[in-house]
């Protein structure tokens, strides 16, 4: 089994797709074109869309993607009220955020959704180590929240992100984009940080998701550590029965 | 001698290369595109810019270097940016792994004409191969 910690809902029309259809069928259809089971989705920025459309999505397909939510913190506590509405009568199972919002980490923690926060940067720019700092802070503050660092910093912060989730048990290393364009960078995460705390991800349908899942699989990890990233920890932080 | 920079770098913005490319007309430039890639679709206020950029310095090119391994979908971006003649293949091996980068190019369908500027002709012509 595969299971893959971000993805995108798409709708028709996005320029980036090269002509494939978007939508809830056109995810799935990549999801088996690359073999993955099932996959935390959330929507483009692309798509002037809302979490209602995701919720669609998840319902036409619950076994295969699981709804992540994204909300802008800007709206305060509206913002909370909806990621709230979308775990408990939706059945959303992650959130999509920054380091902003402390309301929304906390609900987050409180509900038990973990939290996925987009990393990368440059290691050499104060503001970026800033950024890591602040996730190590959101770690230390909700040490029973997962926090996956998708893409793991990639492309100029990998060591970084490696560092906080090496002093974070909660803190994950998501593979997005790199296990396709940088596979070497997965087996450095696993050999630094261990293998229970990297998640296989595809950013599909934007990257393509087969080249991430042959990417892994190159680095020939082992049967057992292999299983951790393309599904156990996924299972283990989601809370899959 | 042509000269590759890395545009996967905040201090690579259009308005830096295009002063770069600018200050030197008779040196061909080959702007790398690496993970964050400077381009962006038709409508992006960002996109415009960069293809503004390439037109108006015909010494510079597009590097697809990284980006069709992870981000093949800017692989269109980049074609709206420059057309197939200004763009150039690149692998990142040992780093990327070749046979992917060819498959993210392949993936968009250009067409045997767009394939054959963006893997071969374009090189051949910009290191004066035989």
């Amino acid at each position: 089994m595969i299971y893959c910690c971000e993805s995108y809902l798409t709708l028709t029309g996005n320029p980036y797709l090269v002509g494939r259809p978007g939508g809830a069928d056109e995810l799935v259809k990549v999801y088996d074109e690359a073999g993955i089971t099932a996959g935390m989705a959330l929507l483009s920025g692309a798509d002037a869309v809302d979490n209602r459309t995701l919720w669609e999505a998840t319902k036409k397909h619950p076994t295969r993607i699981f709804g992540m939510c994204l909300v802008r913190p800007n709206r305060g506590q509206a913002a909370v009220d909806e990621f709230r509405m979308a775990v408990k009568e939706w059945g959303f199972k992650g959130l999509k955020h920054g380091v902003e919002s402390d309301e929304l980490v906390r609900a987050a923690a409180e509900m038990g959704v973990p939290v996925t926060i987009h990393t990368g940067g440059e290691s050499w720019n104060p503001q970026t180590k800033t950024f890591y700092e602040k996730i190590a802070q959101m770690a230390s503050k909700y040490p029973g929240l997962p926090i996956i660092m998708e893409h793991m910093g990639y492309r100029h912060a990998v060591d970084l992100a490696i560092e906080v989730a090496r002093r974070h048990a909660n803190v994950y290393l998501g593979t997005t984009i790199l296990a396709a364009a940088e596979p070497w960078l997965v087996r450095k995460a696993v050999q630094e940080a261990g293998a229970e705390k990297v998640v296989f991800g595809s950013n599909a349908p934007f990257a393509l998701a087969d080249l991430g899942v042959q990417g892994v699989r190159r680095l020939k990890l082992g049967k057992a550590d292999e299983e951790l990233v393309f599904s156990g920890n996924f299972r283990r932080i989601y809370r899959l029965k | 001698m042509p000269v590759t920079v890395d545009g996967d770098s905040d201090n690579c913005r259009p308005a830096q290369i295009k002063a770069a490319a600018s200050r030197f007309p008779e040196l061909t430039m080959i702007l790398d595109m690496g993970f964050r890639a400077p381009v962006r679709p038709p409508g992006e206020p960002a996109g415009r810019e960069m293809r503004e950029v390439v037109g108006q310095c015909p010494n510079l090119y597009l590097g697809l270097t990284a980006l069709t391994t992870c981000q093949p979908s800017y692989l269109m971006s980049t074609i709206w940016t420059g057309g197939a003649e200004r763009v150039v293949f690149g692998s990142n091996a040992p780093s990327g792994i070749p046979a992917f980068a060819v498959k993210g190019v392949e993936w968009a369908r250009l067409g045997a004409n767009a394939e054959a500027l963006i893997f071969r002709d374009n090189l051949k012509k910009l290191y004066k191969l035989g």
